[in-house]
């Protein structure tokens, strides 16, 4: 096959396969309430300026783009937003531009929420959730630094006080009550 | 002459300059002058005049770009706002209608426009869209090609808006004969070549959906109209309302668009809203009429429907020269020398506000007295009237 | 003086113990000899990162019984970490509103805790409560302590070293919550540096982010280290001889990712290892073996100063 061929032809039949017309099946008219609900502005108030793409740092670096992912909530095209909500480094910079003033990064807040609900739950989540039930810390204690800390003339990390089981406790407890550990699915079933 | 479109078109004395102000002599324009119109003595001078009717023409003021802002405003020395543009295209500008950038004076080659400057910005608290910079942005970029063809245009825009009669004509011209590119998104960033001077934009072209990064060597900004300084102490005095993006309010945003709600005070041009010339214009000659209808009766027709203050009720507390919107009550003096307010009928609405803050009921609105109002509600409440009513529902099916 | 709470977070006690070490001591007898208690109840703020992102009413609750603790003690709570100043100060935030107050009030007795804020001086009969306050150590420094105390207490000035300063967003941003410092012209930290004798010195797009927020670099790790390859590459292009930060978790973000894409790499510390540095401590206690980068080309830089 000629360079021309291949680059005009391979591919083409999955293109094909591929459904590439938008119809009203897709689109879920309450996407933008559900947003609403978990803390996000009204995103049906966007101004698609673009602003918000240019200042991320994030988008320079993949394809995501802030704005087009606002554009598929103001549509309530929620597949579109599924694989790239978690790269949001929440740095708020799309918030401080924006002349809407709608807030880009709690809609991707939201949008995690959303996600989560759905059980699409990124593994470093569970992995903190649990560290914080088990730890009362969201990072996993270190023997090592526990040995340096001693060495400066620190005292232990709160996690190997034994007082600090009451603290596991109450996290246990709340954890329990909000049905956090349900919802992320924690490692070793909180017990109360 | 200030400058050639100088409204009126006078020679005035430029006191800095002159001669006569630095040393004291000189005069020779005195002599030269035939019509001895010339006068170094006089001064500015306060005067007080009575007139009947006002028109509140104060324009606007441009927005000032941020400090620390996106834009660079005060960091670059080639980001301009348009403003300045205009100065450095006018034919009897500094630079006699030369386009140059500057930081070098030399004529930039790419020139970038960026819209909505300081409005249709909720972070800024500016909402409103100022109407004008679309369509001065477009004006202006026609000129730059029509001096220089070569110079590269390109417009950041958010949407175009070309609303007058003409202007989507002149929209489309610009970008089929002269070419100008038109850029969807708003910039993001700015950011200097040290050497060269020239800027960089970073934007998203949200059609494209790409982020792109452009070089300019001069950045417009097209700043947007801010109320003019005045406005907040023009309408206290004159007793005009705002409204929330702080120009005059009208009367009534279709039917009374030149008026206010002090009669005999008339809005024309950017002091009611942002507009180009001809709307300004349009809206000037409206209040001119307006105001002349008023002038040329030499009687003014009020309506009957006014209040009336008793005077042996009131104590003079004066809350309903406070709580008037339309200035009408007064305190004076009467004969036994006691503080007693007084309606000015010609400018009373008959809006009944005072009537009802008045602690000692001293005041009543004509036509609508506690009884007439007592009893008109007795008769519509009364079972005869209900069983009316109920009835007519009945029949219409309700 | 106001009473502080220590509040270090997980990252400072786990990773880094050197910055624990240099706030306690610049916090301690040594230094300004604040009013600072530890209050060993506190558990992870929570990161905002992990729990404000997939369920705000959690990290609500886990940030209120952390408030809680601070408000039975009368203290204001002193962050060392732009993490948990966002939790923190926006659970705070939530809390003013009667409703959100109540609603998490009704879980924590569980736990025997209610938030109700701090009592402040009682108007007649009714008492007034104030939200708990959250603090940044870099604006506690900056504006409790002032930058001339700072400057008083900088018995070796970090003369010729010259510092490029990373604020982290969530010190900065959002401005809804906070107004600490200018979030397009942030001054403090850069303040603070100078008061310590060394010179900030400005770089292009010092306000960007280090890459490693709201779970990015937990999640794709390369996508954060290749931000703070730009990062970095602006500022060694204006030859700095250190990072300072205010974000231990920026901190761990320049550190773990430099190796990612340079040999030496530019060392990085927090601004109180920075402040103990120039108050003349002993550069061995503040830790630096535990960080990735080293610290030796400036510390020998200081030295021959
Ligand atoms: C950069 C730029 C380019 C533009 N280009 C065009 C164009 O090409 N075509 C077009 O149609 N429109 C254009 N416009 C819009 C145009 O300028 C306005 O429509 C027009 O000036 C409005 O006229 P005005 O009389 O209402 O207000 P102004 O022109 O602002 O006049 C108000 C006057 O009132 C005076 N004043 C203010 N306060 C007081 C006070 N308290 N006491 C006494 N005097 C006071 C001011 O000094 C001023 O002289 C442009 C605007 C800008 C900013
Ligand atoms: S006229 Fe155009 S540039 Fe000006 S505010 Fe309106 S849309 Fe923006």
């Amino acid at each position: 096959m000629g360079e021309v061929e291949r680059t005009f032809i391979s591919g083409l039949k999955e293109e094909l396969v591929e459904e590439k017309v938008i119809d009203e099946s897709q689109l879920d008219p309450d996407f933008a309430k559900e947003i609403k609900k978990y803390g996000g502005k009204d995103v049906m108030t966007f101004l698609q300026c673009g602003n918000c793409t240019g200042v991320c740092p994030i988008s320079l670096k993949i394809d995501y783009k802030t704005r087009s992912i606002i554009k598929y909530c103001q549509f309530g095209l929620k597949k579109y937003t599924l694989g790239t909500r978690w790269v949001c480094a929440t740095c708020y910079r799309c918030y401080e531009h924006c002349p809407a003033d709608i807030n880009p990064a709690e809609v991707m807040i939201a949008l995690r929420h959303i996600a989560v609900r759905e059980g699409v739950i990124p593994p470093f989540i569970k992995v903190a959730a649990t560290n914080l039930v088990r730890y009362g810390q969201s990072v996993k204690p270190d023997e090592e630094i526990n040995k340096i800390r001693k060495e400066l003339g620190l005292g232990d990390i709160h996690t190997f006080n034994p007082d600090f089981k009451k603290v596991l406790r109450e996290i246990s407890v709340l954890v329990h009550a909000s049905k956090y550990d349900k919802l992320i699915g924690i490692e070793d079933e909180v017990k109360v | 002459m200030p400058f050639p479109q100088a409204v009126p078109l006078k020679y005035t004395i430029d006191r800095e300059n002159c001669l006569h102000f630095k040393t004291g002599k000189c005069l020779l324009c005195v002599k030269e002058c035939t019509n001895k119109a010339i006068d170094h003595k006089m001064e500015d001078e306060v005067l007080d005049l009575k007139v009947g009717t006002i028109i509140v023409a104060t324009g606007f003021q441009t927005y000032v770009p941020m400090k620390k802002g996106v834009y660079k405003y005060w960091e670059y020395e080639n980001v301009i706002t348009a403003l300045e543009l205009e100065r450095l295209l006018n034919a009897s500008g500094p630079t006699g209608g030369h386009l140059i950038r500057p930081s070098d004076q030399k004529t930039p080659r790419r020139v970038a426009f960026i819209q909505c400057v300081g409005s249709r910005n909720k972070k800024i608290d500016r909402n409103y869209c100022s109407r004008v910079c679309c369509m001065y942005a477009i004006k202006n970029a026609q000129i730059i090609k029509e001096h220089e063809p070569d110079t590269e245009i390109t417009v950041y825009y958010n949407d175009i808006r070309a609303f007058g009669k003409g202007f989507e004509e002149l929209y489309h011209r610009v970008r089929e004969e002269f070419g100008v590119e038109f850029f969807r998104g708003r910039p993001a960033k700015l950011s200097e070549n040290r050497e060269t001077k020239s800027i960089m934009i970073r934007a998203e072209e949200t059609l494209l959906n790409k982020i792109t990064e452009r070089e300019f060597d001069l950045i417009v900004l097209s700043v947007g109209l801010l109320p003019s300084e005045g406005s907040k102490r023009i309408g206290k005095t004159l007793g005009l309302s705002l409204s929330s993006d702080g120009f005059f309010a009208e009367a009534h945003p279709k039917l009374r668009p030149v008026d206010t709600a002090t009669d005999g005070v008339f809005l024309a041009g950017c002091a009611q809203s942002p507009k180009d010339i001809p709307d300004s214009v349009a809206q000037a000659k409206a209040a001119a009429s307006s105001a002349a209808a008023i002038m040329f009766s030499g009687k003014v027709k009020i309506e009957p429907l006014t209040v009336e203050v008793d005077e042996s009720l009131c104590v003079g507390c004066g809350l309903c020269v406070e709580q008037c919107p339309y200035g009408a009550p007064e305190l004076i003096q009467n004969e036994e020398g006691r503080t007693r307010a007084r309606i000015i009928e010609a400018l009373c609405h008959g809006c009944g506000t005072c009537a009802a803050s008045c602690p000692q009921n001293a005041i009543t609105a004509k036509q609508f007295t506690d009884e007439q109002i007592c009893s008109e509600l007795v008769a519509a409440l009364s079972p005869s009237s209900q069983a009316r009513t109920n009835g007519k529902k009945a029949e219409e099916g309700v | 003086m106001t009473p502080y709470a220590y509040f270090f977070g997980c990252v400072i006690p786990n990773r880094y113990p050197g910055v624990e070490y240099a706030v306690r001591w610049v916090c301690g007898k040594e230094g300004y000899d604040m009013d600072v208690k530890d209050v060993p109840d506190f558990s992870c703020c929570p990161v905002p990162g992990i729990f404000y992102s997939t369920d705000k009413e959690t990290w609500l609750l886990l940030a209120t019984r952390n408030l809680v603790l601070a408000q039975d003690e009368r203290r204001e709570i002193l962050t060392v970490c732009n993490g948990c100043l966002t939790s923190l100060m926006k659970a705070s935030e939530y809390l003013k509103d009667p409703k959100s107050m109540g609603k998490v009030n009704r879980v924590l007795a569980q736990v025997g805790k209610k938030y109700t804020g701090v009592p402040k001086k009682s108007e007649g009969k009714r008492k007034v409560f104030e939200p708990v306050s959250v603090r940044h150590y870099i604006e506690v420094m900056a504006n409790d302590i002032g930058l001339e105390a700072i400057m008083a207490k900088a018995k070796r000035p970090l003369k010729n070293i010259k510092v490029a300063v990373h604020y982290g967003c969530h010190y900065l941003r959002p401005t809804e919550s906070r107004t600490i410092d200018d979030p397009n012209n942030p001054v403090l930290l850069d303040k603070i540096v100078e008061a310590c004798g060394a010179t900030s010195v400005d770089y292009e797009d010092k306000l960007d982010c280090c890459g490693a927020g709201g779970g990015v670099r937990s999640h794709v790790v390369d996508l954060a280290n290749s931000l703070t390859e730009d990062k970095c590459r602006n500022i060694s292009a204006v030859g700095a001889d250190c990072i300072v930060t205010g974000c231990p978790f920026c901190l761990l973000q320049f550190d773990n990712a430099q190796k990612a894409f340079s040999k030496d790499g530019i060392p990085v510390m927090h601004v109180s290892q920075f402040q103990a540095l120039s108050m003349g401590i002993d550069p061995i206690s503040l830790g630096f073996d535990t960080h990735h980068v080293s610290a030796h080309s400036l510390l020998r830089k200081l030295r021959g100063a």
